[in-house]
């Protein structure tokens, strides 16, 4: 199974990003492989609709989990409808790297 | 011209029956069809008459406009009439609704974690894998109630300073 973890930076020591649709980097990690994945998030800047275009843009790599700060209004239907776990890290100093060593659990 | 479509209404609680069957029925056999009251419909009698809220505020609460809401609430009245008078059937199933996903809060490590399955209940927090949390109302009754008031009083405001009574709404002249 995957899962996206929102990052504020490109590498694994980097904490989690608190928004969704403007966070600068995705996280991929795949929970059977242990394979990491990083993509940018090319519609971080964009004026509006970040949050669906990035729902898009994580959908496509079948991720059925997503950490992250928070969640916009739009973001949240979508991903209801799309049937992803949300999982919401409030005001959390966590790297990357802890929330997949939590997952490993 | 077809007409605009319908809007998704928001259901808060889903009904804890599937429907109602009559007993003790001592009438005419004429015609047994159950009667199909939507959970739109349903939903707009547990808000107005068992919540006893105002039908603006069930309006907000449900996401559609106070006349719609009135609309759907007088189409339930009538169907739950018809099945109590005639001795019918009800089932409540149907209609265009959406539901919220439901909420957890893990205390092992402070995360919130949604539901996507609303039938299996989750066993472990998936962060942390504790099985040390509880359902969080994200109180969307508090909230939506709020809004559906605020937008009362600017209904209010467009009838100008007039009151609810005589004279209200537009000058005659």
């Amino acid at each position: 199974m995957k899962i996206a973890i929102t990052s504020s930076g490109n590498t694994l020591d980097s904490k989690i990003d608190q928004r969704f649709g403007r966070c600068e980097y995705f996280v991929i990690y795949d929970t059977e492989t242990g394979d990491v994945e990083i993509i940018p998030n090319s519609s971080g800047d964009a004026a509006e609709g970040a949050g669906p275009a990035s729902v898009q843009l994580v959908a496509a790599h079948n991720v059925k989990k997503i950490v992250s700060g928070e969640f916009g209004i739009k973001v949240k239907s979508l991903l209801d409808s799309l049937k992803i776990q949300m999982i919401i890290l409030k005001n959390s100093e966590k790297t990357v790297r802890d929330i997949i060593e939590m997952l490993n659990k | 011209m077809s007409p605009r479509p319908s809007k998704f209404r928001h259901i808060s609680k889903q009904p804890v029956i599937a429907g109602m069957k009559p007993y003790g029925f001592n009438g005419k056999k004429e015609n047994t069809d159950p009667v199909f009251l939507n959970l739109e419909e349903f939903e707009s009698i547990r808000l107005c008459d068992h919540l006893m809220l105002h039908q603006s505020q069930a309006a907000g609460m449900m996401g559609v406009s106070r006349p719609t809401f009135t609309r759907i609430y007088a189409r339930a009245r009538v169907k739950i009439a018809e099945a109590l008078v005639t001795g019918k059937q009800l089932i409540i199933e149907g209609g265009k609704i959406y539901f919220d996903s439901s909420w957890y809060s893990c205390r092992g490590c402070g995360c919130y974690f949604n539901n996507p399955e609303p039938d299996i209940r989750p066993e472990k927090c998936p962060l942390c894998g504790s099985r040390n949390f509880n359902n969080y109302e994200l109180l969307p009754d508090e909230i939506d109630v709020e809004k559906a008031l605020t937008k009362a009083t600017f209904k209010r405001d467009f009838c100008g300073k007039r009151g609810a009574g005589k004279g209200r709404g537009f000058k005659i002249r």
